[in-house]
């Protein structure tokens, strides 16, 4: 089976999709593909708001529902993070909650972006003295997709 | 065309008026087949290719709603696949 414990759990963030995943189809492959081989998070491994998952649902009709499900896993999200309207802070709360959710050990975090909006997340204050959640970006993000679908391929 | 929640953890079937779409690795299509008495494949060339299908590849399964779940489809997730079909024609 093609189950693996990769170093880095996933949250994705609109840019990510709109930016990257669009200009990069198989990145939907990849996520997917991770998913369902994850050890530990199978079918949740790669976190997405629900409400910013709808909203991609809805503003691109053109693509398979089920690809777009498949590849952005919802989870119910902590209210008082939900509530947050500023998304970079949300997503980083997002990923901090998440480092601490796995019951028996702290979780690395992966946010995964676009180029121009890194910036802004590795220079939010939330951000400040947060070990176990890392940003990525674009290409490196892609490259990174691409290492955890051959890991468990290879498997 | 409703969203079907079902999962444990996550979820991602699709469910239409239909038919639930779903994508997994072909282990767990099997699997699923072996051992979910509710979970049929009427058409044994269909079942003969998803069982002969390897367990890492990914495959987009469509079942019917209801008891029995019979599955009507299956097809493998490869790249080309998906080129062909993530967007809609």
């Amino acid at each position: 089976m093609q189950r693996v414990a990769f170093s880095f759990r996933f949250v994705i963030d609109r840019h990510f999709f709109d930016k990257v995943m669009k200009s990069h189809p198989e990145t939907f492959m990849a996520l997917m593909y991770i998913s369902s081989c994850s050890e530990e998070y199978k079918r949740c491994h790669n976190l997405m708001s629900e409400k910013i998952r709808k909203d991609i649902i809805e503003r691109n009709p053109e693509y398979g529902a089920e690809y777009i499900k498949s590849s952005l896993n919802k989870v119910n999200e902590p209210e008082d993070i939900e509530l947050i309207s500023d998304e970079v802070i949300r997503n980083i709360q997002y990923a901090v909650y998440y480092t601490k959710v796995s019951s028996e050990k702290v979780t690395q975090i992966c946010i995964l972006t676009s180029d121009d909006m890194k910036e802004q997340y590795l220079n939010s204050p939330h951000m400040m003295g947060i070990k176990n959640v890392v940003i990525k970006s674009g290409n490196e993000a892609i490259d990174l997709l691409e290492e955890y679908k051959h890991l468990a391929w290879d498997n | 065309m409703i969203i079907f929640k079902n999962y444990e953890k996550g979820e991602f079937l699709y469910m239409t008026d239909t038919n639930i779409i779903d994508i997994d690795l072909a282990a767990d299509v099997k699997d699923d087949i072996r051992f979910n008495s509710d979970v049929s494949v009427p058409d044994t060339n269909l079942k003969n290719r998803i069982m002969g299908t390897p367990d890492k590849f990914l495959m987009r399964v469509v079942k019917t709603i209801g008891s029995p779940k019979k599955i009507i489809s299956a097809d493998i997730v490869d790249d080309n696949f998906l080129r062909a079909n993530l967007i809609k024609k």
